[in-house]
């Protein structure tokens, strides 16, 4: 079926799409910088190695990455990426998200060891932070359609103009709750080699081999999706098969490497003030509905 | 009727035969129960007509879809006590013993008879007799203070609800309505507005009060962690749902369509029970109060379906009300599946390990692996995780609440800010439960123990177990159930509302099919994964996790308190902390002898609210003791004026 082939396109694509990041932040530091398909190599190279599980540790670690990486899949299967068919629903994608982070979190407290335990408590409490907030940023699509299903949703966001105050105000929104979701500086470094300013990578400190390259490639799925979900949402033009393809991927390459502009622009805020970020994020959103329900244009 | 005396009685007996005939007499409560709760559904009201064995004491009982729908969800978990409780309680004395085993039934029966209570006397006398055995089951522990302390706070609390009840009734009587619901359900929408809301308001403060919504949630936390598992299972599971039925018969069928207000206070109340509920709980430590605040939480997720549907009525589009009160039924079924499940789990941890406190426990799921499974499963369902129950009607909660952003700017303004509550409950919830099924089952034991723990005797894990696949089976099929909450709100509206075109996605199902699908294709996906990796999965090398160079030691696990300070500090507006913190210190700078750290979670409407009305009202108490003198001639005097006052107003 069709969602078959869409989904596994993603998850094709995902370690591309990761490189891409890297390249233009690359750039942006003054430096050539590793090829965009990297991340492939770091995967064959992993699954080269040996998994190594800690002692003590139970089925529930040795799941948790499946699990979480199946929790995405699923979330991919209810979206549309590059046809405009629209035949999923948008609050879906939101909690099997979640369940991806509940699995890794739970994970993550099997190893006995502080470092995981702190990246699990953070993750966590950054996800109950973010969750209301990502609906708050879907909410002036959703409210204007009256439904969650996708199909509304891009008629809504087709009808208003392409730079229209509402969609860009929706779409500093949601790329700011993006940047939370995905772990991207400045809610989360994920370059960063010290165990204390992690987050979402320290709960993955003790995987070794196969194991931490499925946790990688969820994590990187879990991104383009969300970069997906931009796309169609605040540019859905171009949706369908064919040349639709070409400028869906365009439009990817865009966010991806406006999201590596973001990330070199800004330094990472400390953990506690993250609401605070995360208020800025809703606010945009608020904006966005509010604009939209008044209907000034 | 007959089951439920047989076996309380049996309960109280000592012998073993007798104990055996009560549990078959139980089981056969359970059954009557269940089978009444589906002729209920099947059909339209009717009366019901109690054998006359019961005396000079008639009940007026009759059974309906909504009232079938409740008995159903009471039959579920009932039988999952019944088969829990003998093992559960062997350890206990004989006294306690014979207390709880003569109790139970009569509980269960009690909240049966509620439901089916159709006149103003039975349903008090019912409702009192559900009261005094919870109460009675809550102090099985009377040697423990605080177990009596909880008790007394429980018996308050319920009196206090059931005052506001008694005075709705008796508003209702002298509006001349009669005492017979069927005369309420006729005449009530004649009454005038006022009257209407006076009401309502009583509704809510009595079987609110009962439901544990905020602000009269104190007595819960305190209650449910006391009584033994099974009792806090049927407490938690079902007699605040009890509660909940009483709000929905008065609100929706018998109430006609209100003024906004009544749906804004519905919705209000529900997303500060909910909120309460979940911030108090991710500060908690003992894992049964922990699941008792949960109870509050989800209370006010079903407050927030019952509140949109009020509004969704109130403005005047009753597809969504009828489907927010499909939501709402379906979360009272599934909040019943898991949490029952839950406080049964932790009863079995319980048994095993003599503690419920989060921090001496640890690495449960080795010895206990279907415990730890079930318990997980059900903290997956409980934060509304696809693919199970929790999942399928937060979302139809959501669903309700933001079509309700159609609904005109005020409507909008309250139904929105709905849908956000409930998404940061379940983000919330959902890291609660990880630090207490992490906590609990995972990392290194961190007391004797729970390093000792055996997993618990079989009914002990059945139950736990059964529920947990139950709550699968209803978020993979939830179609069915929400089509029965449909026909229940359909019955008591008088409105047959179709679903509309919308919500039907792939098929003209309220909620489309693509749960399962969706399930079975990632299940797929991660059993393919599974297969690939099965070499790294099963035998791979085990080595010591990192630990900067050191050993590892059970202590350096995170625990619960630590788990959620980020959250603390976080809402450190709400939680108001107040910290301790002494250091006894050596002659280097940076060590001391001795640290001494305290932090305090304020409650805050328990601080700012209640003691202060305890102290006004102990105050009071003491003024008015200055009447009882002691001496004859004054309370002459009393009398005297009493009948002087009482010709001056009411002779005629």
């Amino acid at each position: 079926m069709a969602s078959i082939l869409q989904v596994a396109a993603l998850v094709l694509l995902a370690p591309l799409a990761q490189g891409t990041v890297q390249q233009v932040k690359a750039w942006l530091q003054g430096r050539r910088g590793p090829p965009p398909w990297q991340p492939y190599l770091v995967l064959a190279k992993l699954a080269r190695r040996e998994a190594v599980w800690p002692e003590g540790s139970t089925a529930v670690m040795r799941l948790g990455p499946l699990m979480a990486f199946a929790a995405v899949l699923a979330a991919a299967a209810v979206t549309p990426l590059f046809s405009s068919v629209g035949a999923g629903e948008i609050l879906l994608p939101l909690f099997a998200l979640a369940l991806a982070r509940f699995a890794l979190a739970l994970a993550a407290l099997d190893t006995g060891t502080p470092f995981a335990g702190m990246g699990s408590s953070r993750e966590m409490t950054l996800g109950a932070m973010v969750e209301p907030v990502l609906l708050a940023s879907l909410l002036p699509w959703v409210v204007a359609a009256g439904t969650t299903a996708w199909g509304p949703m891009l008629a809504v966001s087709g009808s208003l103009g392409p730079a229209d105050v509402v969609r860009l105000a929706a779409l500093v929104g949601i790329m700011l709750v993006v940047l939370a979701e995905t772990g991207r500086l400045p809610v989360d470094n994920p370059d960063t080699h010290l165990e204390l300013t992690m987050i979402h990578e320290a709960m993955l400190l003790e995987y070794a081999g196969p194991p931490l390259g499925v946790a990688l490639l969820g994590s990187w799925t879990k991104q383009l999706l969300l970069v997906a979900i931009v796309a169609d949402l605040v540019a859905p033009w171009g949706l369908g098969g064919g040349t639709g393809i070409v400028w869906t991927l365009g439009k990817w390459v865009a966010i991806l490497a406006a999201l590596g502009v973001a990330e070199s622009l800004t330094g990472k805020i400390r953990f506690l003030r993250i609401p605070g970020y995360l208020g800025a994020s809703f606010a945009f959103s608020l904006s966005a509905l509010m604009l939209q329900i008044v209907g000034v244009r | 009727m007959g089951a439920m005396l047989a076996s309380t009685v049996s309960g109280l007996a000592r012998a073993r035969l007798w104990r055996l005939a009560g549990t078959a007499a139980e089981a056969v409560e359970v059954l009557v129960i269940g089978a009444l709760g589906v002729y209920g559904l099947t059909g339209p009201p009717r009366t019901l007509t109690l054998p006359t064995l019961w005396g000079a004491w008639p009940l007026a009982l009759g059974d309906d879809r909504l009232s079938g729908f409740f008995l159903v969800v009471l039959g579920l978990v009932s039988a999952a006590a019944v088969v829990y409780a003998p093992a559960y309680i062997g350890h206990y004395s004989r006294g306690q013993q014979r207390s709880v085993r003569a109790l139970v039934p009569l509980f269960v029966g009690a909240m049966a008879l509620v439901l089916l209570a159709r006149d103003a006397l039975s349903f008090l006398t019912v409702w009192e007799m559900m009261s005094l055995a919870s109460f009675g089951l809550v102090v099985t522990h009377r040697e423990e203070g605080s177990a009596r302390r909880a008790g007394f706070i429980y018996l308050v609390a319920t009196h206090l609800s059931a005052l506001a009840l008694v005075a709705m009734f008796a508003i209702l009587a002298s509006h001349g309505l009669g005492t017979t619901f069927a005369g309420y359900a006729r005449g009530l929408r004649g009454l005038a507005g006022p009257t209407r809301s006076l009401v309502f308001a009583l509704a809510v403060i009595g079987f609110g009060g009962k439901a544990a919504v905020t602000p009269m949630h104190l007595w819960l936390p305190r209650a449910h962690p006391r009584a033994p598992s099974h009792v806090s299972a049927l407490m938690s599971g079902v007699m605040v749902k009890i509660a909940i039925y009483g709000l929905i018969l008065i609100t929706f069928g018998w109430l006609g369509t209100g003024p906004l207000w009544w749906g804004v206070l519905l919705l209000g109340l529900g997303a500060a029970s909910a909120l309460t509920g979940v911030l108090y709980a991710l500060m908690e430590h003992d894992l049964k109060a922990l699941l008792a605040y949960h109870t509050i939480e989800n209370v006010g997720i079903i407050l927030l379906g019952i509140g949109a549907a009020e509004m969704a009525r109130t403005v005047g589009v009753p597809q969504v009300s009828a489907l927010a009160l499909a939501a709402a039924l379906f979360h009272v079924l599934n909040h019943a599946m898991f949490k029952s499940g839950l406080f049964l789990a932790s009863g079995t941890v319980k048994s095993a390990t003599g503690t419920v406190l989060l921090d001496r426990l640890g690495g449960l799921a080795r010895a206990m692996p279907w415990t730890a499974g079930a318990f997980i499963v059900l903290s997956m369902a409980i934060s509304g995780l696809p693919p199970f129950n929790g999942f399928a009607s937060e979302w139809l909660t959501l669903q309700a609440l933001l079509r309700l952003g159609h609904g005109g700017l005020s409507v909008a303004a309250t139904a929105l800010p709905g849908a956000l509550v409930l998404a940061l409950t379940g983000g919330l919830a959902a890291a609660c439960f990880v630090k207490a099924g992490g906590v609990t089952f995972l990392g290194p034991p961190q007391s004797e123990p729970a390093a000792n723990a055996h997993e618990g005797a079989w009914p002990l894990v059945v139950a736990p177990v059964a529920l947990a696949v139950v709550c699968l089976a209803l978020g993979l099929f939830p179609g069915s159930v929400v089509g029965v909450g449909l026909s229940v709100a359909a019955q008591l509206t008088g409105v047959v509302a179709a679903v509309p075109a919308s919500l039907a996605l792939t098929t003209p199902w309220t909620l489309p099919e693509w749960p399962l699908f969706v399930f079975l294709g990632a299940s797929a996906a991660g059993l393919g994964l599974a297969l690939a990796l099965r070499r790294s999965l099963t035998s791979a090398p085990v080595r010591e996790p990192w630990a900067c160079g050191g050993a590892l030691a059970p202590a350096n696990a995170y625990t619960s308190f630590a788990y959620t300070k980020s959250l603390r500090q976080i809402f450190a507006g709400f939680y108001q902390p107040q910290r301790a913190l002494e250091r006894a210190p050596t002659p280097l700078p940076y060590l001391s002898a001795h640290v001494h750290y305290e932090s305090v979670v304020l409650h805050v409407i328990d601080h700012h609210v209640y003691r202060p009305a305890q102290r006004t009202g102990m105050r009071l108490a003491h003024r008015l003791r200055r009447l009882q003198s002691g001496s004859l001639r004054h309370y002459v005097g009393y009398l005297l004026a009493t009948l002087l006052i009482g010709l001056v107003l009411y002779a005629r």
